[in-house]
């Protein structure tokens, strides 16, 4: 699994245009944005860099020399998941480094950053887990293209599942919201962590048998 | 080292079906023209596709039981397949002793530099003779016990194809407990090579044989419709009809020769023998 990660980390490096830009578009922001969009904008855009490594592997015919290597498919899984979240993770990490420079610098208030930052880092964590927890299968099964339309369509889909529910449900969404803010924080994180572990072993095993019956 | 038996892979339209050994010490070719099976037999025997049935053993072992140290000990080369094109060599070293106990650095480095292979250059602005080195070469790295080499030449012209038919043969000198299964439609780069050959045509394994035995042994007679006539054809593999009259493929050349004195009889290289396997009668 070592090379596994190595393999991913030197394309992501391989990236550092790419890389750069993210983080002086993300310093630009925060000069004139909140601190949730910063930390947002970043960290997606590291999960989707990570995600990426997905479609270099599968570029020209990759998967079949990748797996002649000292590999196995479920270790592949479990690598592309750690590796994915993981980097997502240090993504994070630089994004809170740019905040607090930004609040050294008097540009963000501090009080309301720490008032903030958990409830923004637990909701981007669970978009983030989502995201992950759809696209990997999605774009181990169908390829990078094919993954995209039905990204769209499952997007399309949940869009109008919201549009038709707030119709049928109109104050379904005001309960919700007071009832999250009733809620005590903590079992919201317990919350978050279950639903963030459960989904997460879910998609790995669709996964592992999505990659259990490839053939390249 | 590798035994394939009664190997059934079926696809709309094509069935791979065959049979195949390769001992310890030996390098055994796989003949056949594009599409003949010899890319879905190496990605079945390195589990990268399923066979309907059959069994496969690889160092002794079901392939089933194959584990990832096992794999340390095979040396691939896939057509058509390799590493990431948007990495460097120089990253393909480091990825290469993260994958590899075995992995020799020193020695890569060295044939890259007798190879003229810039590590520091991305793999997509390598030429194609610069890939297919640098994808035998790492093959060779890492002390393989068993070469699996799908089509280790294509598209490279004589000199590149010469370098990589010495790598490979050296490489096999080192030890002579080293196996190889080699594929290629190019039939003289085996030729030079090979201990053995089996020729696939149709997903069908339709000859085996010793490459000495081929060379000493098969002769092609060029007859007349008169001479074939009276020729004993029990010998006779392949028969096929020409402007002159017929071309024939046998493999008792010394008995041709002995009884026929007067016929024009000739070593058969594989090229020939190929043509006459499959277009002849």
């Amino acid at each position: 699994m070592k090379g596994l990660f190595m393999k991913d980390f030197l394309i992501l490096k391989n990236q550092s245009k790419t890389l750069l830009m993210i983080f002086a578009i993300g310093i630009a922001m925060s000069l004139t944005f909140e601190p949730a969009s910063l930390i947002f904008y970043i960290g997606m855009l590291g999960c989707l860099l990570a995600l990426g490594t997905i479609s270099y592997d599968e570029a020209d015919h990759g998967y079949a020399f990748l797996f002649s290597l000292p590999i196995n498919r479920k270790s592949y899984v479990i690598e592309k998941y750690l590796f994915i979240l993981g980097s997502t993770v240090v993504f994070l990490l630089m994004s809170l480094v740019i905040c607090g420079i930004m609040t050294a610098m008097g540009v963000y208030d501090k009080q309301n950053l720490l008032e903030e930052l958990p409830s923004m880092l637990l909701a981007l964590l669970l978009i983030i887990i989502v995201v992950c927890d759809v696209t990997i299968p999605l774009r181990l099964k169908y390829g990078s293209e094919k993954s995209r339309i039905y990204l769209y369509l499952l997007s399309a889909l949940c869009g109008v599942a919201g549009f038709v529910g707030s119709k049928l449900f109109p104050s379904f969404g005001a309960k919700f919201v007071s009832g999250i803010e009733q809620t005590p924080f903590a079992l919201i994180i317990g919350i978050i962590v279950v639903f963030a572990i459960v989904s997460t072993f879910i998609s790995v095993k669709i996964c592992e048998k999505i990659i259990k019956e490839k053939q390249f | 080292m590798l035994k394939v038996k009664e190997l059934k892979k079926t696809y709309p339209g094509f069935e791979l079906s065959c049979d195949l050994e390769v001992p310890a010490g030996r390098i055994t070719g796989l003949i056949g023209q594009n599409g003949a099976g010899k890319s879905t037999l190496f990605k079945t025997i390195l589990q990268l596709c399923y066979p309907d049935s059959g069994n496969i053993e690889l160092f002794g072992k079901d392939l089933k039981e194959i584990t990832e140290k096992d794999k340390q000990d095979i040396g691939v080369v896939l057509a058509e397949s390799q590493f990431s094109s948007y990495i460097t060599i120089e990253d393909v070293i480091k990825i290469m002793k993260c994958f590899y106990e075995a992995f020799d650095e020193t020695d890569f480095r060295n044939k890259c530099a007798q190879f003229r292979l810039d590590t520091h250059k991305k793999i997509k602005e390598l030429s194609t003779g610069m890939k297919a080195k640098l994808n035998v070469l790492l093959a060779l790295s890492h002390k393989a016990k068993i070469l699996l080499l799908d089509e280790p030449t294509v598209g490279l012209d004589v000199l590149a194809r010469d370098d990589i038919l010495a790598m490979i043969r050296e490489y096999m000198a080192e030890d002579e407990e080293r196996a190889a299964l080699i594929s290629s439609h190019i039939s003289t780069d085996l030729e030079t090579l090979c201990d053995d050959f089996y020729m696939i045509h149709d997903g069908k394994i339709i000859l085996h044989e010793e490459t000495d035995r081929l060379l000493s042994d098969y002769a092609i007679i060029k007859v007349s419709e008169e001479e074939y006539e009276k020729l004993d054809k029990k010998y006779l593999l392949k028969v096929k009809k020409e402007a002159f009259g017929y071309r024939c493929l046998s493999d008792q050349r010394e008995f041709y020769m002995n009884n026929y004195p007067k016929l024009v009889i000739e070593r058969s290289g594989i090229d020939e023998l190929i043509e006459l396997m499959l277009r002849g009668e």
